[in-house]
């Protein structure tokens, strides 16, 4: 028996309930579903475990521990939020992928097992394509793109996952080499990480979801990937140098952007770059600094992604370029964002302040200097586009003469209890440091390092005055990794994902003209989906094989 | 938004109170005020010559 309720439970049977409601009810039953699991995770014990033997395998389906539990209250908080935010404005298919989404995020970090784990993967990256394809019809083509960079990735993780059972592994989820079968289970943690150069997925798919499908997608694949990373691969060292990267990247990147949420996107990729470089780090105090720091950014990056999807939603635009002058129009929206921005980088009395400092902490504390400034150099480039290029010529900056419509309560009842929390745990880290698996010895509010955060934002707040004529919107885009991948994707999909295609069509025309009256079988040009998705069963059974042969070998 | 020559004062007075609490760490009282306007213009210079040079594309071409 369970000595505990799975708290994905509520959200899958909610989730079931939810597509058979109208609209307006089953978004009331989501809300409920998520707050009810927020409950249980809230009073689901440490040491808490659950198993079952299935197909002979016997799978540890609910594992509660101090580090998986900082994320699944987490990511129960978010999906209650999120749910609260769409509530007025979000369809059934949404609030049932949403729902379906949480849970999966939540049985990856409860899971014991490695199958477990593996089958919740799988599930969210199925429940995120949902999410991104909320988006209509412009967000298609990036949800399928989603899609396939993650079936490539579970099949990497499944690759790794069987030649690490074939070679006598352990079948629960603990430390791995990042070797072997290792190496497989690593590179797709760093896939669904948006370790760059990895990442493109998330710049090109996030921002093309609806506001509500954005802000929750904004919280699970990345931050269960760091989870397994903590689990698995702590202490690896080129997960440093990969974090330092991502934390420059996504700022870079940030400078050019023109779409307020693919900017906010690029500041994912950077956070996520700090969790990593925790993982990286090792110590206690780099993992649970990660780990705090998921629990923040899942919060802050929130209520972000909420104040720019209220701009899309009250005004339709989401470019820089066609936006400007609504601080008068939307004041609470702008207030609310605010909250995030500065917790975002680092200002004093918000979690951000707490969080970021523990990863950097770490880094001191091993005598890592370079780590240390490049982290900082980061944290600059952070306050410099959301809390400073992207408020200001959103809010501020030219009149545009814009008329936005006024924004349903639930709305901005979701931002502000985001933006309470954020500032709950900021100015009280006492209550996140209780989440962590243990004390991490570290005290924020002293004087130097009080006033070191706020010199580094007023000295990029002065940057940005004297800088800011170079950093309004361009109609531009940017050309990201994603160009190599969309250059190969072409070529698969032209060549021998058309042939596999074709031939299913074949096969499907031969056996409906065997088994029923005949078929006025024309000649498709289009290639089914049954085409594609046979190629990619087959890929993903081929390296599941290749891997398995491999571990034998 | 402040202009440049409150910001700059606010920056002055933080690094006068970092000097006269005598609780700074490894740079100069104000040295974390000089490193964000530093560290925020070696963001925009390289991201705008990487833009210009390969990334940045018009929206017609993409």
């Amino acid at each position: 028996m369970p000595e505990a309720l799975h708290p994905a439970a509520p959200l899958l049977a909610g989730a079931l309930v939810v597509s058979v409601l109208p609209r307006r009810v089953g978004g009331a039953v989501a809300l409920a579903a998520a707050a009810t699991a927020v409950a249980l995770v809230a009073r689901l014990p440490v040491g808490a475990e659950a198993r079952v033997t299935a197909l002979g395998l016997e799978l540890v389906w609910l594992r509660s521990d101090a580090l998986a539990r900082v994320f699944a209250l987490a990511f129960a908080l978010l999906g209650a939020l999120g749910a609260l935010y769409g509530l007025e404005t979000a369809g059934r298919r949404l609030h049932v992928a949403g729902l379906a989404a949480t849970a999966a995020a939540l049985g990856i970090v409860l899971a014991g097992d490695w199958v477990t784990l593996y089958v919740a993967w799988e599930g969210l990256a199925v429940a995120s394509f949902v999410l991104v394809l909320d988006g209509g019809a412009r967000a298609r083509a990036p949800a399928l793109r989603y899609l396939l960079v993650h079936a490539a990735g579970g099949a990497l993780l499944l690759g790794g996952i069987a030649w690490h059972r074939a070679a006598g592994g352990d079948a629960l989820v603990t430390a791995l080499p990042p070797t072997g079968p290792g190496a497989l289970v690593l590179v797709a943690c760093c896939v669904n990480a948006a370790v760059t150069p990895l990442h493109a997925w998330l710049t090109d798919a996030y921002p093309e979801s609806s506001p509500t499908g954005t802000v929750l997608l904004s919280a699970f694949a990345t931050k269960a990937a760091v989870y397994a990373l903590a689990r698995a691969f702590a202490g690896v060292e080129a997960l440093v140098w990969a974090g330092v990267t991502m934390a420059l990247y996504g700022v870079v990147f940030a400078v050019l952007e023109n779409d307020i949420r693919r900017l906010l996107a690029y500041h994912i990729v950077s956070q996520v770059g700090y969790m990593v470089t925790g993982v990286g780090l090792g110590t206690p105090l780099g993992v649970h600094g990660a780990a705090a720091h998921a629990f923040a950014h899942i919060l802050y990056k929130g209520l972000l992604l909420m104040g720019a999807g209220a701009v899309v939603h009250a005004t339709g635009r989401r470019k820089l370029t066609e936006l400007g002058g609504l601080a008068r129009a939307m004041p609470a929206t702008l207030a609310l964002y605010m909250v995030g921005a500065f917790a975002i980088s680092g200002a004093p009395l918000l979690n951000g302040f707490v969080s970021k400092s523990l990863v950097v902490a770490a880094a001191e504390a091993l005598h890592r200097p370079v780590v240390v400034a490049l982290l900082q150099l980061a944290a600059v480039g952070t306050f410099l586009h959301t809390g400073l290029k992207l408020p200001y010529f959103t809010f501020g900056g030219p009149d545009r003469g814009l008329a936005p419509a006024p924004l349903p309560r639930s709305m901005l009842v979701a931002m502000a209890l985001a933006a309470a929390l954020c500032a709950l745990t900021g100015t009280f880290p006492a209550l996140l440091y209780a989440l962590l698996p243990a004390p991490p010895g570290w005290e924020p509010y002293t004087a130097a390092h009080v006033l070191e955060a706020l010199e580094l934002l007023a000295g990029t707040a002065l940057g940005f005055a004297l800088l800011k004529a170079k950093l309004g919107g361009e109609p531009t885009v940017t050309r990201d990794a994603d160009r190599l991948y969309r250059a190969v994707a072409r070529w698969v999909l032209r060549g021998p994902a058309a042939g596999a295609a074709r031939l299913a069509d074949l096969l499907e025309a031969r056996a409906a003209a065997l088994v029923s009256a005949p078929v006025a079988a024309r000649p498709s040009r289009a290639p089914s989906p049954v085409g594609y998705a046979l190629l990619a069963a087959v890929g993903g059974l081929g390296l599941v094989l290749l891997a398995a042969a491999l571990g034998r070998g | 938004m402040p202009g440049p020559r409150t910001l700059a004062l606010l920056s002055l007075l933080l690094a006068a109170i970092e000097r006269a609490l005598d609780v700074g760490g490894p740079l100069p009282p104000g040295g974390w005020a000089l490193g964000g306007l530093a560290g925020c213009a070696a963001i925009v210079v390289v991201a705008k010559w990487l833009g210009s040079r390969w990334l940045q594309r018009p929206e017609d071409d993409a």
